[in-house]
């Protein structure tokens, strides 16, 4: 199958520039129509020049790309003067991210992100049809590698969650989405002044008028918020089947995303001190896939506002070996001095600017207040369990979070301890979670004692882990020794003819 | 300590004492330039207890490092590689222990600048996904034999990575 751009992309291109440019091009173009003054008119050509070039950029990418889906892998080829030529292998792809937005959906089409492993090797096709994406999307989830077990029944989705009005009632309170009011409101407010209007310094504005305006805007918050919310999660959706889970979002512009069961390396649970309030929480999945790149998006931190209770179960059903436990271990005792003992550093600092002026000192206070309860928060938060069958961590103050992995998922352990925590026989230890980038947690001020016990721990990882055969010596020679053969064997044929 | 630990070559306190002499004496002369530039292009003068400051930190600096930070820096490093794991203790305020697996290596360099040439020791530095390890001033035969060692035990991948 190859894959080129449909000349409709052309078009989708001037539609996006103009709808991405589109306050730039209202000022300069529209709103200053009558200004003929010479520094508008080099703003003006500066502007199109911008413009046109990007517009040139889309033109030759769509021109000159091509893909070419072979049985091996993918091949790209792009650029009209300067050509690149990119070859992905097959079994590279782990997952496949798509994208909607209201333009493309105008145009019946979608982008499509074709996820490797590194963040070099993603294919990225800003405007492919409905009907190749889902060739694309079979071609990359269909591949199947030699030691798994490739029979996978098509169809046998599941669908695991799909958030009831309450769960969209509750998120458009705990997203606070309904503050976008206030930017809004404000621009409202300085471009249609009521005393403008009325046109009268002194005549005061009656109290019915501020009353119904207050009343306007807080409706108009409402709405807003709920119509954000609503278009994000309406046709919210997170399905599996036995190889990946699968979560779709977004209404009047969707993406959608999968992940591979078997490349996830943790689950992070979290929950901010609001979302507690609201019992709910957000579950992140910890994979290698560049899922990082679209952070603005957040696609890998599912519903964020699932109902605790909720959660635990559909991780019970996606990811069972990730499931949350009652973990063993707490803080030290030892260290709750500490939380007196250490000096509030950041709240000096703030209070040194009180010299400059006063109001710093009332910052330095609530940076007092807010340090102490994080403080012995998170004194009282800290839980772990270190075992053969998990790695579960909770740790952080006003927002806490669970993260669940595995031993041999562990890039690496450190022990730390500065003085003062010596002093009191305690230490942090941090381990580290592959993903884009590296994923870090720390356990603050544990008991020293347990420094040879987890080491231990950490070593008998080599109990479990097994090692990839075709690294092992013996198969490394072999793989050597056969190219070597056939590059022996090649030369022969090019010398015989 | 434990005995399993191996300590980096004595001659560290030497190299790095003269490493942090060569940069010190690079920063003042940059500093006292400055300073000079201060009073001769009239720059705002509260820059000039800025560059006084920190020549005076400085100078401070060079008997710190030769009395205090050098021999402590050399007694405390420690380091150990067994057939799974490299495990490197280090720190004199801040204590640190990394246990990293061997399967998780990436990628091991050999670093030698040309005052470490100079006195026969190099740096092996193994670099993971996450960042990089290293095991400064170590005799130049020990730090190649430590190169291949770790060169061959990482080379071992484990499955379901």
């Amino acid at each position: 199958m190859t894959f080129k751009y449909s000349y409709l992309k052309i078009m989708f291109d001037i539609v996006s520039v103009v709808k991405s440019n589109f306050v730039l091009i209202l000022i300069i173009f529209v709103i200053n129509f009558n200004n003929d003054s010479t520094v508008m008119f080099w703003v003006r050509i500066f502007a199109a020049g911008l413009i046109l070039i990007g517009l040139l950029n889309d033109l030759v990418e769509t021109f000159f790309t091509r893909v070419e889906f072979a049985l091996d892998g993918v091949r790209v080829y792009t650029g009209m003067f300067s050509k690149s030529e990119r070859f992905i292998p097959r079994d590279k792809f782990e997952n496949v991210q798509t994208e909607a937005t209201m333009i493309h959906r105008l145009f019946g089409a979608q982008k499509i992100t074709l996820e490797t492993g590194e963040a070099t090797g993603d294919v990225t096709l800003q405007f492919v049809k409905t009907g190749e994406i889902e060739k694309m999307k079979a071609y990359t989830l269909a591949h199947h590698h030699e030691n798994e077990i490739a029979i996978k029944q098509e169809a046998d989705k599941t669908t695991l969650f799909t958030p009831t009005i309450k769960d969209i009632l509750k998120a458009a309170i705990a997203s606070f989405s309904f503050l976008a009011i206030i930017p809004i409101a404000w621009n409202a407010w300085s471009d249609f002044r009521l005393d403008k209007v009325v046109d009268a310094d002194n005549v005061q504005m009656p109290l019915w008028l501020t009353l119904l305006l207050i009343g306007l805007a807080f409706i108009a918050a409402l709405v807003i918020g709920l119509l954000k919310t609503f278009n994000s999660y309406y046709k919210y959706k997170i399905s599996m089947d036995n190889e990946r889970i699968y979560v779709q979002k977004g209404w009047l512009s969707t993406q959608t995303f999968s992940v591979r069961k078997a490349k996830v390396q943790a689950v992070v649970y979290k929950q901010s001190w609001y979302q507690k309030l609201l019992r709910v929480t957000t579950i992140k999945l910890i994979s290698t896939g560049e899922v990082a790149e679209l952070k603005d998006l957040q696609i890998n931190e599912f519903f964020p506002y699932l109902p605790t209770a909720k959660a635990d179960e559909l991780v019970c059903q996606m990811l069972p070996q990730f499931a949350r436990q009652t973990m063993t271990h707490r803080a030290s005792p030892k260290a709750k001095k500490l939380i007196w003992l250490r000096p509030p550093l950041f709240t000096v600092f703030v209070a040194l600017f009180g010299l400059w002026h006063w109001g710093f000192y009332i910052a330095a206070g609530i940076v007092f207040i807010f340090t102490y309860v994080s403080r012995i928060l998170a004194y009282k938060n800290l839980a772990f369990t270190f075992d053969e069958q998990l790695v579960q961590a909770r740790s952080g103050g006003l927002s806490v979070e669970t993260i669940v992995t595995k031993r041999p998922r562990l890039l690496e352990i450190e022990f730390t301890s500065s003085i003062l925590q010596r002093k009191v026989n305690v230490m942090s230890m941090s381990f580290v979670n592959r993903a884009q980038p590296v994923y870090s947690t720390e356990l603050q001020d544990i008991d020293e004692q347990l420094k040879g016990e987890l080491l231990t721990w950490f070593e008998q990882r080599v109990d479990e882990v097994k090692i990839d055969p075709r690294t092992q010596d013996g198969a490394l020679k072999k793989v050597a020794i056969r190219n070597l053969l056939t590059a022996l064997i090649r030369k022969r044929e090019v010398a015989d003819r | 300590m434990d005995d399993n630990y191996l300590q980096i070559s004595p001659k560290a306190i030497k190299v790095r004492n003269l490493n942090d002499l060569i940069s010190s004496v690079i920063g003042i002369i940059v500093f006292v330039v400055l300073l000079f530039c201060t009073y001769k292009f009239n720059w705002w003068s509260w820059l000039e207890y800025i560059w006084i400051g920190l020549i005076v930190l400085t100078i401070i600096g060079i008997p710190w490092t030769y009395i205090v930070s050098s021999p402590l820096f050399y007694k405390t490093f420690r380091y150990k590689i067994t057939d799974d794991f490299l495990y490197i203790k280090s720190g004199i305020w801040n204590l640190t222990e990394v246990v990293v697996p061997m399967a998780k290596v990436q990628s091991i360099e050999l670093k030698q600048g040309a005052i470490m040439r100079k006195y026969g020791v190099a740096t092996v530095r193994a670099s993971t996904m996450n960042d990089h390890q290293e095991i400064p001033y170590i005799e130049s035969e020990v730090a190649q034999k430590l190169r291949d060692d770790i060169a061959k035990l990482a080379r071992l991948k484990e499955l379901d990575e």
